[in-house]
């Protein structure tokens, strides 16, 4: 059963975009243009491009959202966090690190560490209770490094998910 | 640079989804579509906030992602990271504390890929020592900016 559930969510997961939501995504760098105007651009009509960017959306495959520079939010910073399990441990690790509390962008990765994360913290959820309350639950932990952002880059902006 | 008050924080928040209607916001935060539409000007503006499309790299075909940890020289730390801000494929980068002075998130695709990023992009980085690639493998909730042409 379990097998069956994860074969399933691979399925979802290679959902591949085509060219045409590729155009799509790319004239909605602007998230809040108007529907209509990225339908001439690309060429389709209004409906069919509605269509595109709602099962893009429902796949999960992308998100129009505001993204915010943590920088700039009295109280708020965020860090780069890697993570390594036990071999054994590592899918079932980096998923559940994608639900913890702070974590803004997570992966299982390939090299030294085993995932990695960029977690937001504010001054009620500091990177000590994100190591004290939320890193508890996972299971197989090894080790943890913390590379806290002290100067962000003119695209630094996050998710904001606290 | 403009500080974002508590007000700016809860329209952030409400814009979760970034094509909610300012009218829903308004009547939410009981505060007037005009000042909603105001203030998110100014955030945008100033690139405090950016209302955008993100994706996951990898349900396009031949596209992938890495984090990727500098180290720099320490008197080059601002500029490099001035630089690595415009390097193509490079999503978001900060200073950071730790082994790393600077680590970004990198994506790469058929016509740009890894070994491009390292020999066209990466040479231009003034003052840096090493770096280390974390190739992604995904997740739910790995969307990034598209900037790839």
């Amino acid at each position: 059963m379990t097998n069956r559930i994860e074969t399933q969510e691979d399925a979802k997961r290679h959902i591949h975009l085509g060219a045409m939501d590729l155009k799509i995504i790319k004239a909605l760098k602007n998230g809040r243009r108007p529907m209509a105007e990225i339908a001439e651009e690309v060429g389709l009509p209004l409906s069919t491009t509605r269509r595109h960017v709602q099962r893009m959306l429902n796949d999960n495959a992308i998100q129009i959202i505001c993204l915010v520079d943590p920088f700039l939010i009295q109280g708020h910073s965020s860090a780069f966090i890697s993570f390594k399990f036990e071999p054994g441990k590592i899918h079932q690790g980096a998923k559940r690190i994608e639900n913890l509390r702070g974590v803004v962008i997570s992966a299982l990765v390939s090299g030294s560490y085993d995932a990695m994360a960029i977690v937001l913290f504010n001054d009620s959820f500091t990177l000590q209770n994100f190591i004290m309350e939320e890193i508890l639950k996972l299971e197989g932990l090894v080790d943890i490094e913390a590379f806290i952002a002290i100067e962000g880059g003119k695209n630094y902006q996050l998710r904001y998910v606290l | 640079m403009v500080h974002l008050d508590d007000i700016d924080l809860e329209i952030i928040r409400q814009l979760w989804n970034g094509r909610a209607s300012y009218s829903d916001v308004s009547k939410t935060l009981q505060v007037s579509t005009k000042t909603i539409g105001k203030r998110v000007k100014v955030m945008t503006d100033s690139s405090a906030a950016d209302i955008t499309c993100l994706i996951d790299p990898f349900k396009l075909h031949d596209h992938g992602a890495a984090f990727v940890g500098f180290r720099i020289l320490p008197e080059y730390r601002k500029a490099a990271l001035a630089i690595i801000d415009d390097l193509k494929g490079v999503i978001m980068a900060a200073i950071v504390t730790g082994k790393f002075d600077i680590m970004a998130i990198v994506s790469f695709n058929g016509a740009f890929t890894y070994d491009a990023f390292i020999e066209v992009e990466v040479c231009k980085i003034p003052g840096i020592k090493d770096m280390e690639t974390f190739i992604a493998f995904g997740s739910q909730n790995f969307q990034l900016r598209y900037l790839l042409d």
